[in-house]
C-alpha cells in the first residue's frame, strides 16, 4: 500500500475528485501514524480520522500495482517529478529501499526523499537506490521551539544535513516552517546558513492542523510570510546580501536594496511561488482555495504580482510594533 | 587594528555563530618543526611562477641530504619541489627515494597536475596530499603561465580524491594580490567531496614578478574566510604557513579566529591572545598542518 495526495490522485485517475488546481509533482506518502510526534503534524496522532492528513491535504491509499500503472503514464500528464514523502519507519529506511526499487521499475521521473534518516551512510545508501534529492527537514527555525515541538536538538539535524550537503553535494534539501516561534531576523538568518552550505530550502506556512496539539494556533501573518520569501528569494538568487539585511527589534525593515531594484527583481513572482525541489508546486499545502496564498502552485498574474509586491514594500516601511 | 566594513563584521559573527554550532570550543595551533620539508627537484623548476620563482626551494632540503640525515626529531616530510613545463612535480623520478623516505615517516605530497594513474600510484606513498586548487583560468595562465584550465585542476583533484586524503589549498591573493577565483574555487569545491581546506595568503617575494605587488587586504581576506565557513559549516578550515608576517599577520590570524578556523599554523601573538578571549582552548601540534 502507498498513499497520494488526493490531487495526485486525481490527476492519476486514480480518484474522480475534482481539483481546483493539479499538482506539477506525484506527491506519495509511505506509512501512517510516525515514530516522530512533532506537535504541529497529523501523522504524530494515532487518531485514524486525523492521520488521513500530512499538511492541509488527504492522504487516501492504493494498491501498490495500482499506483505502479498510473505512474507509469506520469510524465504524460505532466508530472515533473516524484516526492516520496515518509513517516519514520520502525523498520529504518527499508521500506523506503523497497519503494525505490519498484519506482525505479515504472518511471525515469526524478525522485526526491523526505524522511527521517539517521545518518549520513543511509543518505548516500539511498542516493545509491537512486534517489535524486533528499530532505532532511529542521522544520522548526527557532532552537528552543524545535525541542518543544519535534523534540531533540536542533543542531543535531542541522549537523546531519550539513554533513550530508557535504557528502553528497548538491542532493540535500530541507524544510522550513515559518510561524512557529522564530523571528524573521532568526528565519532568514536561517534560512542565508543553509543556502551558503548548498542546502535547497522549501519554504512553508505553518497550518493548524485540527487533531493535533497546534490546532489553535495561528498561522503567521501573510505580510510576515512575504518578507521571509523575499528574503529567501533575493538570498538564493545572490541579488541581496544577508549582512545587508535591516531588522528592527528582529523583523525585517529593509533587505539593502534600492525599492526599484527590488521591485524589478520581484517583478515575475517567482519569489512567491512555491519554493523548493524544481517541479514541485504543492497546491493549497498552506492554505483553503479562496484564502490568501502564502505558495502559488502556479505563474502569478500581472495583478497579483504587483498587488503582492507592493503590499511587500508597504510593510517594509513599517517600523515594528506598528 | 584596522577597522573593518560592518558587512564583513557581520559575516565574521555569522560565522563564529556557525563554527560554535558545530566544533568543540577548541583551536590547534601549530609549530611545524617537526615535519621537513623536502624538495624532489632541489631549486630548480621550469615554471618559476609569477609569485615564487623558485624562492621558497631555496630552503628545502634536498631528498639526498633528507635521506642521508638522522630522523632525531622529524617525524614525517612535506614533499614538494619544483613543477615541470606541465605544472606537475616530478615525483616518479624519485620514486624509490621517496618509497625510502614513506618508510620513515608520513609524507605529506605537493603534486600538481595528475592523471587518475599518478593518483592512484601517488597513494601507494602519501599518508595525505596539498593540492593548490585554482578556480580562475586567467589566474592558472598569468600566474603559472600554464595553458591548463580549471577543469584540469578540478580534474586532478577528483583523481587524487578518490585514492587519497587530500587537503585542497586555496591561495588567497595569488594573482598579484587581488582576490579573484578564489570564490569560485570555493563554489567548485562545494560540488566535491572535501575533507578539509587549508588557506594559504599570497605574499610578495623578493625577486619575483609579482615583488612589487600588495597583499590582499586584510579585510577582503576576512571576508573570504568567514564565507568559506559558511559554505563549509562542517568542514576543518586551516590557516597555512605561507602568509605575510607582521602586523598584517596579527589582523588575518585574529579574523581567522573570529571566521571559525579549526587550525592555525604559527599564529601571530594577538591570535593567541584573541584565542583567550573567544574561550577558545588551545592545543599545540608539531607537524605539517595537512598532516
Amino acid at each position: 500500500m502507498i498513499r497520494l495526495s488526493a490531487g495526485t490522485a486525481a490527476l492519476l485517475g486514480l480518484s474522480t475528485n475534482r481539483m481546483d488546481a493539479y499538482p506539477t509533482t506525484a506527491y506519495l506518502l509511505s506509512g501512517k501514524s510516525c515514530r516522530m510526534k512533532c506537535s504541529f503534524c497529523p501523522q504524530g496522532n494515532d487518531d485514524n480520522e486525523t492521520l488521513k492528513r500530512l499538511g492541509r491535504i488527504s492522504w487516501p491509499e492504493y494498491a501498490w500495482d495500482e499506483v505502479e500503472a498510473a505512474l507509469s503514464k506520469a510524465e504524460s500528464k505532466g508530472l515533473k517529478r516524484i516526492c516520496l514523502q515518509s513517516v519514520r519507519h520502525r523498520e529504518g529506511i527499508e521500506p523506503l529501499l523497497d519503494i525505490m526499487k519498484n519506482l525505479k521499475k515504472v518511471t525515469d521521473l526524478p525522485v526526491s526523499l523526505s524522511a527521517w534518516i539517521g545518518n549520513d551512510k543511509e543518505a548516500a545508501a539511498l542516493i545509491d537506490a537512486g534517489v535524486d534529492r533528499i530532505s532532511v527537514s529542521i522544520d522548526v527555525i527557532n532552537p528552543s521551539a524545535f525541542e518543544d515541538i519535534k523534540g531533540g536538538f536542533q543542531k543535531d539535524r542541522l549537523e546531519l544535513l550539513f554533513k550530508c550537503a557535504e557528502r553528497l553535494p548538491g542532493r540535500m534539501s530541507t524544510h522550513l516552517i515559518c510561524g512557529l516561534g522564530e523571528t524573521e531576523l532568526e528565519a532568514l538568518k536561517m534560512v542565508d546558513m543553509l543556502l551558503k552550505a548548498n542546502v535547497t530550502i522549501a519554504l512553508f506556512a505553518f497550518v493548524p492542523l485540527k487533531g493535533t496539539g497546534m490546532e489553535n494556533l495561528q498561522p503567521p501573518p501573510v505580510d510576515s510570510y512575504r518578507r521571509i520569501q523575499a528574503g529567501c528569494y533575493l538570498l538564493k538568487q545572490g541579488k541581496a546580501d544577508f549582512s545587508c539585511f535591516e531588522f528592527d527589534n528582529e523583523r525585517l525593515v529593509s533587505f539593502g536594496l534600492e525599492e526599484q531594484a527590488l521591485k524589478d527583481i520581484l517583478s515575475d513572482g517567482t519569489a512567491f511561488q512555491t519554493s523548493g525541489c524544481s517541479g514541485c508546486n504543492r497546491p493549497y499545502y498552506n492554505e483553503r482555495p479562496g484564502k490568501a496564498i502564502y505558495n502559488y502552485h502556479r505563474a502569478l498574474s500581472r495583478e497579483e504580482t504587483d498587488q503582492t509586491v507592493l503590499q511587500l514594500l508597504e510593510s517594509l516601511k513599517l517600523k515594528a510594533g506598528q | 587594528m584596522q577597522k573593518i566594513g560592518q558587512d564583513i563584521e557581520k559575516l565574521l559573527e555569522q560565522a563564529w555563530e556557525t563554527r560554535k554550532l558545530f566544533f568543540p570550543d577548541k583551536i590547534e595551533f601549530s609549530a611545524p618543526n617537526r615535519t621537513m620539508s623536502v624538495s624532489v627537484t632541489g631549486s630548480s623548476c621550469a615554471l618559476n611562477c609569477a609569485h615564487c620563482n623558485g624562492a621558497y626551494l631555496q630552503k628545502m632540503a634536498t631528498l639526498e641530504t633528507a635521506l642521508a640525515s638522522k630522523k632525531g626529531r622529524v617525524k614525517s616530510y612535506l614533499v614538494s619541489g619544483g613543477s615541470d613545463s606541465l605544472g606537475k612535480v616530478p615525483l616518479f623520478e624519485k620514486w624509490a627515494e621517496l618509497e625510502e623516505l614513506a618508510a620513515r615517516g608520513p609524507l605529506n605530497l605537493h603534486t600538481g597536475l595528475v592523471t587518475e594513474e599518478e593518483a592512484r600510484r601517488l597513494a601507494q606513498i602519501a599518508t595525505v596530499v596539498s593540492f593548490d586548487f585554482i578556480g580562475d583560468n586567467e589566474t592558472i595562465n598569468r600566474v603559472y603561465g600554464l595553458s591548463a584550465t580549471v577543469e584540469d585542476y578540478l580534474g586532478s583533484y577528483r583523481h587524487l580524491q578518490k585514492y587519497v586524503s587530500v587537503i585542497p589549498h586555496i591561495c588567497v591573493g595569488l594573482n598579484g594580490g587581488v582576490v579573484r577565483g578564489e570564490y569560485e574555487t570555493l563554489k567548485y569545491l562545494q560540488q566535491e567531496a572535501v575533507e578539509a581546506i587549508s588557506m594559504i595568503i599570497f605574499r610578495p617575494t623578493e625577486g619575483t614578478t609579482f615583488e612589487a605587488c600588495e597583499t590582499p587586504p586584510a579585510d577582503e581576506v576576512a571576508r573570504f574566510m568567514a564565507t568559506a565557513r559558511l559554505m563549509f559549516p562542517r568542514t576543518p578550515l586551516y590557516l597555512g604557513c605561507m602568509r605575510p608576517s607582521g602586523r598584517y599577520r596579527e589582523a588575518v590570524d585574529t579574523y581567522a579566529l573570529r571566521a571559525g578556523f579549526n587550525k592555525i599554523v604559527l599564529p601571530a601573538p594577538a591570535a593567541r591572545l584573541k584565542a583567550e578571549t573567544l574561550g577558545l582552548e588551545v592545543s599545540i601540534s608539531e607537524e605539517c598542518c595537512s598532516l
